[in-house]
């Protein structure tokens, strides 16, 4: 900082508000974004709506005979067993030791049945909830949340994605919502590049040049569309949240005895970060995990694999319960299918989406449940099957998104937010 | 906001046309009065917003034309420009620099490759080709038979081998080759076509890529070459493939999408191979080829206002039809019959008034101390074109307008010693291509802020660096000024191209005599302000 | 022996005969008598064919075990198998009987999946292991607990060496041990790594089986060398070593890098290694080579996806056990039934002359 600068002007709070208050000058400030177009109770509602989700997406396709539904001791069940519960009468795969004693707050679906066994377009489908074809493409779960529900009051960024590799903002998510529904991606759990304030710029500068944009762009914006000014304001606005939460990515602030529970392996770390996320109000939290795709020796893949979920998972869940957020979180646990029933020859597993298992917890989901069935072999769903577009009308009736806000308006063209031709599986509904 | 009383002039004549008067300068053009009449036409009484003043202007197509914003001299001689055909005159000026040929190699860069990296030769030859003035057909051409042996299509292999190359844990994708062929130069992203059941000729969906695609199966790279470049095996037979829906089994050999098949050429066993490639590269990108000429007349479209007629550019098919069929075909056709000359068509749609009306509604200030009411926008839909469609700057015009501002262009631009790009300017694209494009694959045809955007301007050096004072740069200048009213044209004519409202040039004199002997960390501060607002990172 | 004289004595020729099982099997053995055919198979069952006749003919199986019967041994100077099962059972049973009951059994022999099983030469001894990391020693004739120490890693392979000194584990991280069962110490440990590695998030590999030759000399373990691509499958690869300096003298690597693993390898006591493994179709699954040697002399391509290979006590005859089940995304139905995999032995035999142990 320059010897001869008026610190003292720029740094003394009644001069510093002083002189704000003249240079931003009246010009009415905030959003002109989605809520105000809505009715006053729709928009109340979507004020207290605090609720969160943590989407844990395990790529590649776990295996729901070696996870959630274990048929053991026949034909296509593999070599594990299936271990008793929390919950009497429901058995897991063994490999899930630790998420057994959580199970009492849990719900798994065993009837699912989707549309596509190929990764390319099956982690889109299944991601996107798999809506009718209307010529559009649709938003992924955490973009679609962050359009519904927006910030929690936390202001937080509404969706974050914790992921192994690179990091960035990741647009492509958001579809034809536009980037600013995109994710902010933490690449291996690590923060944003420039993350820190220059050292060059003290906090008061900081704040005072980020006022003074933001009157610029006011400007700027009347007469114009507003949607762009808006989206700059939002992510200079998200910015300044993640500066101010820069502990948030102090790995060291974790306990040992956390380090210990969730494990120090990829997946455990990143649920330990998304726990603290979750506690900083991010709406939408995404953990990816990939390689699942277990079409070689899928056994000895499975007891290395799942037992990486299965630990800092049940802790998860253990610490969401224990503070006291786990009604008010909807946790989600799926991949782009399952895994084909018949072992091949390389002892694996290939892509199955005819019958497999979703497993979720929190948030307006009942506690302690299975629903739906496969037949004995595990080969097909016994009874009505569900697919990805049930579960996603089952979310956001969870989430409390009101029935208002169940349709995207593009540009005039109506988006139902969830295919057509489903619905909510009440079963799961608490 | 509009204070020229030459502007008020040329808005009046506007104003005319739109009710049926032809526009003083646009006699000569016939194309861009159809043009803004098949606009007008579909408007459904919109009324259009006003044509933007000169500076709205100038800026607008130096950042399109020149790839940057225009130096305070440019503009003040514009400004002060009484001539009425300035506008004309100022467009065929910049199609004339040879900043044209950069900024268009930069477009084109981003365009056909999509930032998954550059490569020096390739570079060198987009820069050639837009220098020469080579029509998009020749291009096309070079582009599909990237021949070794013409040294006028070295570096036009880039856009194969590169695609050819293995990224992450992909094999070769020539799917994703054959897509991009599609998606690019007929505008049918073809793989999406596999699953929609709605395309331009329904019996032909899965032969046009499997057509397509067993050319390029016989593509691999060369990597023996000093340049890009790709080796093509012979094709032996017709590619078999199986419909998903029927499971038939089927066959095609090569084709060119939406058109008909061609016989596998024989190889005689002396003399060289007969090339697959090179057929295809003749006949796809010809005159009569109308989805060829549609695809780049709407990417043309786009480049200048901000949306294609038909959205996403790469998503032609009956389920998304053009906003305006008529205008789609007739500028498709006037493009063809001009030799699919790009420089003529992109000075067509510079002197529409389609292309120059404001990107804003003017304000009417109201008595009442609510201030004042505006015309909502909400309601205007981007393929109406009443409204100039505000439109992203690559991260390449980003900084050279950033350079441009602050007063390091000149500098930046002076080549090293060794006659190669000043490396300086070389690290500082990196920079901003890193901070502001998008992820590779991934087509930037929409504004697009993100955070990572935001804590790169915030926080790091490099637009720090480049507003500390440094001798001859903007915050020199102005530190070197003592009259404040030209100060404060020098800066608002520096970053946002025109000259300060009365209300701003208030606020300004205001904060400096708030910030008395701070003034330069305030003029730095105002300045950093106004380089990350909208009014500078966009083109309006 | 140069390559050519090799190949005249001992390129396994189809005798014409197969056997067919309607499920997948991960071992078929001679018995050391020659007279019967032995498998455990993914269906909780052990198999049994009798060689005898001019038709192989299928005997009733040994029924009490559960899921994954993944491992079997002979113990020696008895018509006894040892088998053990994916949830902790170990069975011993009379192979000879019509319908066999177990002898005993110890249907928590361990915690979950046993991968190994071993009797000592003198047929006093059954070691097992498995992903409990746990070394087990019981006696052969009742099933007495006699020994049990921890294990550093999952234990996925073990034998005796044939003069009974050593108990020789092969684990999930490439590390081969021998065990001086009097004491339960290391002696020493040989480096079989390049069979394992963490691939992105996933363990793979392991030494997943072990075997001597007829001397006690060389030490073969099978395997998969440097996993990649999505699946986490590799070169199948054998390693032979000195026993007496634990040195590697040979890395056989076979196929490409997304066939798997190397499941089984066998010494004939002419001195050469017969090795199998799975692969994609039409790329070889049947090798055979001299440790001395760079190059095998046998590399079919006939016959895909080897599960075992066992050599007849006559030294000629070799059944190839096979696993039939393509891969396969999405449904794939006969009849309306959803098709599981099956398992085929092909009978092979040598053209030279029978083995004569003089």
């Amino acid at each position: 900082m320059g010897t001869n600068m008026s610190q003292r002007q720029l740094c003394k709070p009644w001069e510093h508000r002083y002189s704000r208050r003249q240079l931003l000058g009246t010009m009415a400030a905030g959003g002109l974004g989605l809520r105000s177009f809505l009715q006053p109770s729709v928009a109340d509602e979507l004020a207290k709506n605090d609720k969160q989700v943590l989407l844990i997406w395990l790529d590649g396709g776990m295996s729901q005979l070696e996870s959630w539904d274990p048929k053991p001791n026949t034909e296509f069940g593999g070599p594990f067993r299936a271990i008793p519960t929390s919950v009497p009468g429901i058995n897991v795969c063994e490999l899930l030791q630790h998420t057994a004693k959580q199970m009492h707050h849990l719900a798994v679906l065993r009837s699912v049945c989707t549309q596509d066994n190929s990764h390319s377009a099956g982690v889109a489908r299944i991601n996107r909830g798999d809506p009718k074809n209307r010529g559009v493409e649709y938003p992924f779960l955490g973009s679609a949340v962050a359009k519904l529900l927006g910030p929690t009051s936390s202001g937080m960024p509404p969706y974050v994605w914790i992921k192994p590799y690179s990091g960035g903002f990741k647009a492509s998510d958001a579809g034809f919502l536009g980037a600013k529904y995109g994710a902010l991606a933490l690449g291996d759990g690590k923060p944003p590049d420039n993350l820190l304030l220059n050292k060059s710029i003290s906090a008061e500068e900081n704040e005072l040049r980020n006022e003074l944009r933001q009157k610029f762009d006011e400007r700027y914006a009347v007469g114009r569309r507003k949607e762009w000014t808006e989206a700059n304001s939002y992510v200079y606005e998200l910015a300044k949240k993640l500066m101010d939460r820069g502990d948030l990515f102090d790995e060291s602030s974790f306990t040992d005895k956390d380090r210990e529970r969730y494990g120090t392996h990829e997946l455990g770390r990143h649920l330990l970060l998304a726990r603290r996320t979750l506690e900083t109000g991010v709406r939408f939290v995404k953990v990816n995990s990939y390689h699942w795709d277990s079409h070689g020796d899928n056994f000895n893949a499975c007891d290395s694999l799942i037992r990486q979920f299965d630990q800092p998972f049940a802790a998860l869940i253990e610490d969401l319960h224990d503070r006291s957020m786990l009604n008010n979180v909807l946790v989600i646990v799926m991949s782009e299918f399952g895994r084909t029933p018949k072992i091949n020859s390389h002892v694996g597993r290939d892509h199955w989406p005819e019958a497999w298992s979703i497993a979720m917890a929190g948030a307006g989901i009942k506690r302690g449940v299975v629903v739906g069935k496969t037949n004995d072999q595990g080969t097909f769903v016994d009874g009505q099957p569900h697919d990805i577009g049930d579960l996603f009308h089952t979310w956001f009736k969870a989430m409390g998104v009101p029935q208002e806000l169940m349709q995207y308006d593009n540009h005039g063209q109506p988006l139902p937010v969830a295919h057509d031709d489903c619905s909510p599986i009440s079963e799961l509904l608490a | 906001m509009i204070r020229f009383g030459l502007c008020r002039i040329i808005i009046h004549s506007l104003i005319l046309m739109i009710i049926g008067m032809p526009a003083l300068w646009a006699d000569d053009h016939p194309l861009a009065l159809q043009i803004d009449e098949l606009i007008a036409a579909k408007s459904d009484g919109q009324q259009p917003a006003p044509c933007s003043d000169d500076a709205e202007f100038l800026r607008r197509i130096c950042l399109d034309l020149s790839g940057r914003i225009p130096t305070t001299d440019e503009t003040r001689r514009f400004l002060d420009n009484p001539a009425l055909d300035k506008r004309a005159e100022m467009i065929d000026q910049l199609l004339a620099a040879p900043t044209y040929a950069q900024r268009m190699q930069e477009l084109f860069h981003v365009v056909l490759m999509e930032r998954r990296g550059d490569n020096e030769k390739w570079s060198n030859y987009l820069r050639t080709a837009f220098e020469q003035n080579k029509h998009w057909d020749q291009i096309v051409r070079e582009l599909l038979f990237p021949d070794a042996e013409d040294e006028s299509r070295r570096g036009a292999g880039f856009f194969y081998s590169k695609r050819l190359e293995a990224y992450g844990q992909n094999p070769t994708d020539y799917p994703g080759l054959t897509r991009d062929v599609g998606r690019l130069f007929l505008g049918a992203d073809l793989q999406c076509a596999q699953c929609h059941n709605h395309l331009f000729i329904d019996d032909y969906k899965q032969h046009d890529f499997q057509g397509l695609y067993s050319v390029y199966l016989n593509l691999s790279i060369n990597s023996g070459l000093e340049f890009p470049a790709v080796t093509e095996k012979p094709m032996q037979k017709k590619l078999e493939f199986v419909s998903v829906f029927d499971a038939t089994q089927r066959e095609t050999g090569p084709r060119i999408p939406f058109a008909s098949e061609f016989a596998i050429p024989e190889q005689s066993k002396e003399g060289p191979a007969v090339s697959v490639l090179a057929r295809l590269a003749d006949e796809f990108p010809t005159q009569g080829n109308s989805i060829f000429a549609k695809n780049i007349a709407n990417r043309l479209w786009f480049v200048m206002m901000g949306r294609g007629l038909v959205h996403p550019l790469d998503l032609h098919h009956s389920g998304n039809p053009p906003s305006h069929p008529e205008l789609l075909d007739l500028l498709a056709s006037e493009f063809a019959a001009h030799q699919y000359d790009i420089k003529w068509m992109l000075r067509e749609l510079a002197l529409t008034q389609t292309y120059q009306c404001s990107s804003r509604f003017p304000v009417t200030l109201a008595d009442t101390a609510d201030a004042a009411t505006e015309v909502s926008t909400t309601q205007i839909s981007p393929e109406s074109y009443v409204l100039f469609n505000e439109k992203r700057m690559l991260a390449e015009q980003l900084l050279h307008s950033t350079l441009q501002a602050t007063g390091n262009l000149d500098r930046l631009q002076q080549p090293a010693a060794d006659g190669k790009p000043n490396p300086e300017l070389v690290d500082l694209t990196a920079k901003y291509v890193a901070a502001f494009a998008n992820e590779a694959r991934e087509p930037e045809d929409q504004i697009n802020p993100t955070v990572k955007g935001a804590l790169f301007t915030l926080n790091d050096e490099t637009l720090l660096q480049l507003l500390s004072r440094q001798p001859g740069n903007l915050i020199d200048r102005l530190m070197t000024m003592t009259d404040e009213q030209l100060l404060a044209e020098e800066l608002y004519l520096s970053i946002f191209t025109r000259k300060p409202t009365d209300v701003e040039r208030t606020e300004l004199f205001a904060w400096l005599a708030q910030n008395g002997d701070g003034r330069e960390k305030a003029i730095r501060l105002l300045a950093w302000s106004m380089l990350t607002s909208m009014e500078f990172v966009v083109n309006h | 022996m140069d390559e050519t004289t090799l190949l005249a004595q001992y390129e396994p020729k189809p005798t014409g005969k197969v056997v067919d099982y309607e499920r997948q099997l991960f071992q078929a053995r001679f018995s050391p008598c020659g007279n019967f055919l032995i498998a455990s198979g993914y269906d909780a069952t052990v198999q049994r064919w009798d060689l005898r006749g001019d038709e192989v003919k299928r005997l009733n199986p040994c029924l009490g075990h559960h899921a994954w019967v993944e491992c079997l041994s002979f113990i020696s100077g008895t018509e006894r198998i040892v088998s053990a099962d994916s949830w902790g059972q170990i069975a011993v049973w009379q192979y000879t009987d019509e319908t066999p009951a177990p002898v005993w059994k110890n249907e928590s022999a361990h915690d979950g999946w046993i991968r190994a099983v071993a009797v000592s030469p003198d047929g006093q001894w059954i070691a097992s292991g498995g992903n409990d990391r746990i070394l087990r020693i019981w006696s052969a004739t009742d099933g007495t607990p006699h020994k049990e120490w921890s294990h550093p890693d999952k234990i996925f392979s073990l034998c005796f060496h044939p003069d009974g000194s050593s108990l020789v584990s092969g684990d999930l991280k490439g590390v081969i041990r021998d065990w001086d069962v009097g004491t339960a110490t290391v002696r020493r440990e040989i480096d079989a790594r390049v069979l394992y590695q963490l691939d992105k998030i996933q363990e793979c590999g392991g030494v997943r089986h072990l075997t001597f030759d007829y001397e006690g000399k060389q030490l073969a373990c099978a395997g998969q060398k440097t996993p990649g691509g999505g699946f986490s499958t590799g070169f199948p690869c054998v390693l032979v070593f000195s026993w007496e300096s634990g040195q590697q003298i040979r890395e056989m690597q076979m196929g490409n890098n997304d066939d798997g693993f190397a499941y089984d390898a066998v010494f004939h006591p002419a001195g050469f290694v017969m090795a199998t493994s799975c692969a994609f179709p039409g790329k070889g699954s049947v090798w055979c080579w001299t440790p001395a040697d760079e190059k095998a002399f046998y590399d079919s391509k006939s016959i895909s996806n080897g599960r075992s290979i066992s050599l007849h006590p006559d030294g000629r005859r070799i059944a190839l056990l096979v696993s039939q089940s393509a891969n396969a995304n999405g449904r794939k139905l006969v009849d309306g039934v959803y098709q599981g995999g099956s398992a085929r032995i092909h009978l092979l035999e040598f053209p030279g002359p029978k083995w004569d142990a003089a």
